[in-house]
């Protein structure tokens, strides 16, 4: 059984009259382990496709099978608890909460999951100490370069031990210094841990450090070298 | 399962976060509760007050005028003579559910005590005074039937006479001069204050009937009284004991069927217990329209939720996209209202308490606090929070993570 399985998922925008087929009919694969970099021109769907598979939005039509569950009739209960378990989301504009430590950033999915404060807290640093920050754990996102900002999230994203790691141009606001440092991370928890890892970005040298590539067109995928 | 302290520190940092305008939403909250807390406070004092004037008056008292009153309220022929002494005796005597009965003259008078000297309500009246008006004797004795059979001059005198005239000095066994003609003072009544028209009780003096009518108002002729004070037996038999004295005074006085009463029977008690009920509606209203304004507050409070959930659309996208379910979200602003509108209800309570103890000490209106009407406001205050909390954060909880996260 697949770890991430799409069946023929289409996404269609409405506004008004128009209509924005943002996924045209997706069939693809992913497995445990793997490590994709997902790439295509501006507006062919690469974030609706990772939203999806990141479960914060739902298929027109298709079906989306995760873990072998299928998740693409799910309600917004069923889907937050998968968010919650699952998933592990990174933003190209960080989304840190700005009233936040860094440490009570990284904690915020575990709130959700029910967990009590003092282990909250436990986790958060360990997590903090994992991408290299545990001495900027007090402090707040607008203290921290966004570099940092962006290893913060990375640690909340990773802090409920998520099955899939997903990161929609994670490197599209930072320099390419900080850029090659995020990825480093990335390939490391994917080599080491074995997380599954789905990257979205523009440039090739960032693409390059996937194992696999997927090309998207118009909502089509136009290459997978997987 | 999420832990719901979680989210309780979530929504005080939150309100933490914007104290200015958290305290604002709270102002009208706290408005209202004062409101209701004050205006149902001073109804009650009110209703306090009037109950107060009852046990005061006398319990079960009728009081009897010369004069017939129409049925507009209005006494004629107030100025006849139409009572006697006989017929005071005779309700006592015949009138089976009267336990006491005193007739009185009265007039004003300036009464002297060396150098000092005070214009005063003079009653002359018999024993049973003391007994009718339900009052105590701080010291001496009251008017003894011997004094009115011989005519004795001899005063009891209220606390207000006895302030001006004898200061801290013990007025028993003093000489007053009640126009010019001296008196023994024998008796010092118990403080009863003011009556329901804001009279002050307590500015008389008791002399027997027979001195007063003799020695001070010779106008009155003799044997005539100006009031008969009538003392029933209960509650219930007040209509009975009405209705026995009015049969009485018209079989004496001659009456024929279908002629008006020359005299007036006035159930003071039955009065005051309308008056009583009117109280009561008073501050039933008075809370009501203050509830009007709590209502107003909670739509204040609505308002910045709504704001609040808006200016926080992202946040609630960052927390919907790490996992929180819409009724994590919805609990948090709910949390977050509710505990506005209670911090609002306490202060509330606060300001309200403050205000009537100003108006009870400025405007010397009798306010009483219930603690019914305390836990009333700071009740519904938090039904307030929760009603007008729970629109806005619906609103939050359905929000599309997509979208919020989009939101700038
Ligand atoms: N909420 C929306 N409402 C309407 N149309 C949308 C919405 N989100 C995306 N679209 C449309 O769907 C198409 C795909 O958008 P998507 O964001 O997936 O592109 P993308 O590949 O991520 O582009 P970029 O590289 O610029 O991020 C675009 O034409 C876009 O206009
Ligand atoms: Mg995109």
């Amino acid at each position: 059984m697949k770890l991430i399985k799409l069946e023929k998922v289409v996404k269609i925008y409405k506004f008004g009259e128009n209509e924005v087929k943002a996924l045209d009919s997706i069939t693809v694969e992913i497995d445990r382990g793997e490590f994709v970099c997902v790439m295509g021109p501006s507006g062919s769907g690469k974030s609706t496709f990772m939203n999806i598979v990141g479960c914060l939005d739902t298929p027109t039509s298709g079906k989306y099978y995760l873990e072998g569950i299928d998740v693409s009739t799910m309600n917004a209960e069923e889907l937050a608890e998968i968010r919650n378990k699952k998933i592990g989301f990174i933003f190209q504009q960080f989304n840190l909460l700005p009233r936040a430590k860094a440490w009570e950033n990284v904690e915020l999915p575990l709130i959700y999951a029910g967990i009590n404060s003092k282990e909250r807290k436990n986790k958060a640093l360990e997590m903090l100490n994992k991408v290299g920050l545990l001495e900027r754990a007090e402090y707040f996102p607008r203290q921290l370069s966004g570099g940092e900002q962006q290893r913060v999230a990375i640690a909340r994203a990773l802090v409920n031990n998520p099955s899939i790691l997903l990161a929609d141009e994670p490197t599209g606001n930072l320099d390419s210094k900080s850029s090659i440092e995020i990825m480093q991370i990335f390939k490391k928890l994917n080599e080491e841990e074995g997380l599954t890892t789905i990257v979205v970005t523009h440039e090739p040298d960032i693409a390059a450090f996937g194992k696999r590539q997927i090309r998207f067109l118009d909502g089509k995928i136009i290459s997978d070298t997987g | 399962m999420i832990l719901v302290t979680s989210i309780i520190n979530i929504a005080f940092r939150a309100i933490k976060a914007n104290f200015m305008r958290s305290f604002l939403a709270t102002l009208g909250i706290i408005i209202g509760v004062g409101a209701v807390v004050t205006m149902v406070a001073i109804g009650s004092g009110a209703r306090e007050k009037i109950s107060s004037q009852i046990s005061s008056l006398g319990s079960n008292l009728i009081v009897v005028l010369p004069g017939a009153t129409t049925q507009g309220g209005i006494r004629i022929g107030a100025g006849q003579q139409t009572l006697t002494m006989l017929d005071a005796e005779a309700i006592q005597k015949e009138c089976t559910n009267i336990v006491a009965v005193a007739p009185a003259i009265f007039g004003t008078a300036q009464v002297v005590f060396g150098n000092q000297n005070w214009s005063t309500a003079i009653y002359g009246t018999t024993s049973e005074m003391l007994v009718v008006r339900e009052w105590e004797l701080v010291s001496g004795r009251f008017l003894s039937e011997q004094d009115i059979k011989n005519g004795t001059k001899v005063a009891v005198i209220g606390q207000t006479v006895s302030e001006k005239l004898f200061g801290e000095l013990d007025p028993i066994g003093k000489i007053i001069r009640i126009k010019k003609i001296p008196f023994e003072v024998v008796g010092l009544l118990d403080k009863k204050g003011q009556s329901l028209t804001g009279h002050d009780q307590d500015d008389i003096i008791y002399i027997p009937i027979s001195t007063a009518q003799r020695n001070l108002f010779g106008h009155i002729l003799p044997g005539r009284v100006r009031v008969i004070y009538a003392k029933a037996e209960s509650l219930e038999s007040l209509p009975e004991a009405v209705e026995q004295i009015k049969a009485l005074l018209r079989q004496r006085h001659r009456i024929q069927p279908g002629q008006e009463d020359d005299f007036t029977v006035m159930d003071l008690t039955q009065m005051l217990k309308t008056a009583e009920e009117a109280a009561k509606t008073l501050s039933i209203l008075l809370g009501t329209i203050a509830s009007v304004s709590l209502v107003v507050g909670g739509i204040g409070i609505m308002n910045i939720m709504l704001v609040s959930v808006t200016e926080r659309t992202r946040e609630i996208g960052i927390r919907m996209a790490v996992g929180a379910k819409p009724k994590d979200i919805r609990l948090q602003f709910l949390i977050e209202s509710t505990f506005l509108t209670m911090v609002g209800g306490t202060l509330g309570l606060a300001v309200g308490v403050l205000a009537s103890f100003i108006i009870s000490s400025v405007m010397d209106w009798p306010v009483k606090i219930s603690i019914f009407s305390a836990f009333l406001a700071f009740g519904f205050s938090g039904v307030v929070g929760v009603f007008f909390g729970f629109y806005p954060a619906y609103k939050a909880s359905t929000l599309n993570p997509i979208d919020a996260l989009r939101y700038e």
